[in-house]
């Protein structure tokens, strides 16, 4: 079972959720932080990351001696990444998206693979021995999809060895790093909070993620302001409302501190672990049950 | 032209909050949202639309289920896994991962592939009580929101030189990545909203780091500095050991986000003397700004 937790805006609490649901999480999980322009789920889970690797995307490299000036290839990218300066073409690296298609067009192979690199991939594991996975996207680097699905391939390779639920941390936001983290997801999670920030940019996530075909449900932060109006466009879109966790400064204070929502005090771990089980529910396909 | 971006790395650390109030405190500002995924400046200054432009750009992969030939060609080909096929094997595009480089049209031996142009979202020209308001909504797919920011801001840039205001007030996006080094490149001045917890140290960190990158000058805003007193010192040892000055510390306060629910600037807030503490920032941004060359 993967479970994204996601948002429009930042800050509505996505970490603060992913991070108190592996704590409390009732079978194996293996927390995985996507928002590779900020990773910040291991500072909360306490994970000692022990494996980085680089991340490198190809991209081509132009052999001078081979190229005939056809110019194939600057035609061939969409991207705009390859200009023909003179008889020659010139690759500018940061706005190639890596598809290949020069690649597969060139008559006389005179462009070869080499590598950008997208940043890091990382692995750890928390105190009490769960799986973390993360990204940390170089700095200057425009993409984090890319990188994003090179987490994703360590995370498949560890889910074949282990076999365990996976929750997710997502980016904010409603473009490609936001649904490159869900699009997997048999139930993503949008955390939301009741200001008309919060409002209107769930509403701008739900539009951008419904053409995933995911199930999606919402989770209302900072509870305790009017939320009738998050509520009466959850009741619209067909999203259940799995659970409203209070603001107060101590939740806010423990989290400063770097501590997890269940750690604020039982009533909070307590709806955790009712989260938990409505997720689960929730994301179980008919015809299996959950094991407790 | 000087124009003042205000960014932070990780989200949700008050960037609307601070530029809403900056808008009403700084000389003939004009206004731009470069968060484009999530754009909420204008219902925190509200206007009246002036202007609405679609912006296209790109193209997408449309597969014509009557002419696939079910042969498997394009998925495997497709780098952004944007393609699914069904039971029977046809091949179909999905809209929203779908990045539009055509390998599938190349690859397809039946030609069912057709390229189409897409709209990459669209922006409006408002006129507020502040002043002009440039802001864009980015088309569900969420591709190229770079090229949207870049757009949106050109025009704001242009309004600005046309003697529209003094200032570019730019309210940034989240995160490091396309569209905040679309917000970042040539800015005058970048001002950093981060708050005393965890991300948002290790954040800042990270957005420093990108305007080391591309040579832009920044001050930093700790919000919420009452949270955490110790990180907040060690926040301000950082920065200033990085040589970025430390303009502004707002308190903790639940009213900074009544205000937001009722539409009310933070000028508005007076627990714990949050009006005057955004008063004191703007002060400091506003010297140090009169400091930097122009852009």
């Amino acid at each position: 079972m993967i479970i994204a937790v996601a948002s429009g805006k930042g800050g509505t609490g996505k970490t603060t959720v992913a991070a108190g649901l592996a704590r409390v999480w009732p079978r194996p999980v293996v927390a995985v932080d996507f928002d590779v322009e900020a990773p910040n789920l291991d500072l909360f889970l306490n994970a000692t990351m022990t494996r980085e690797i680089q991340a490198t995307l190809p991209v081509p490299r132009i052999d001078p001696a081979l190229c005939t000036g056809c110019g194939a290839c600057r035609d061939a990218c969409a991207f705009n990444a390859l200009a023909m300066v003179g008889p020659v073409p010139m690759l500018f690296p940061e706005l190639c998206h890596a598809c290949g298609g020069c690649l597969l067009r060139c008559p006389t192979g005179a462009l070869v693979e080499d590598q950008r690199l997208l940043g890091e991939v990382l692995e750890g594991r928390t105190p009490r021995g769960g799986r973390v996975f993360a990204g940390r996207l170089r700095i200057g680097e425009a993409h984090a999809p890319p990188l994003m699905r090179k987490v994703r391939v360590a995370l498949r390779a560890s889910l074949a060895q282990e076999p365990a639920d996976v929750l997710i941390d997502a980016p904010p936001g409603a473009s490609c790093p936001a649904l490159e983290a869900v699009r997997d997801a048999d139930l993503v999670v949008l955390v939301t909070e009741p200001t008309p920030f919060g409002l209107h940019d769930l509403r701008l996530a739900w539009g951008a993620m419904k053409g995933l075909g995911r199930r999606m449900a919402v989770v209302i932060n900072r509870a305790g302001f009017d939320d009738q109006g998050v509520r009466t466009f959850c009741a619209e879109a067909g999203l259940p409302v799995l659970a409203a966790l209070p603001f107060d400064r101590d939740v806010a204070e423990a989290y400063a501190r770097g501590r997890t929502l269940d750690e604020v005090g039982p009533e909070h771990a307590g709806r955790l672990r009712a989260l938990a089980q409505a997720i689960t529910a929730l994301a179980t396909p008919s015809g299996e049950t959950a094991h407790a | 032209m000087r124009e003042l971006s205000i960014l932070s790395g990780k989200g949700g650390t008050g960037k609307t909050s601070v530029a809403a109030a900056f808008a009403a405190l700084a000389h003939r500002p004009v206004l731009v949202d470069l968060d484009v995924d999530a754009a909420n400046l204008a219902l925190l200054v509200e206007g009246e639309p002036l202007e609405r432009h679609e912006t296209m750009g790109g193209q997408e992969a449309v597969i014509d289920p009557a002419v696939c030939v079910a042969c498997g060609a394009c998925e495997p080909a497709c780098a952004f896994r944007a393609i699914e096929t069904d039971a029977s094997g046809l091949a179909r595009v999905v809209e929203s991962l779908c990045e539009g480089c055509g390998v599938c049209a190349h690859v397809c031996p039946a030609g069912a592939v057709r390229l189409d142009p897409c709209a990459i979202g669209r922006w409006w020209r408002a006129s507020t009580p502040l002043g002009p308001l440039f802001h864009a909504e980015l088309a569900a797919g969420g591709e190229n929101s770079g090229l949207l920011v870049a757009e949106v801001r050109g025009a704001a840039q242009a309004a600005v030189r046309a003697g529209a205001g003094d200032l570019l007030l730019a309210d940034g996006p989240p995160g490091i990545g396309c569209p905040a080094l679309s917000a970042l490149t040539g800015t005058t001045l970048a001002v950093l909203v981060t708050e005393p917890t965890p991300s948002g140290r290790h954040d800042l960190g990270r957005i420093i780091d990108l305007c080391a990158h591309f040579h832009r000058p920044a001050a930093v805003i700790l919000n919420k500095a009452d949270l955490n007193p110790a990180l907040s010192a060690e926040i301000e040892a950082f920065c200033h050991e990085r040589g970025h000055p430390v303009v502004g510390r707002l308190p903790f306060t639940p009213e900074a986000m009544t205000a937001v629910v009722e539409g009310r600037s933070l000028l508005s807030v007076t627990d714990q003397g949050m009006d005057q503490a955004v008063r004191s920032a703007w002060t400091a941004v506003e010297a140090l700004l009169a400091t930097l060359p122009e852009s």
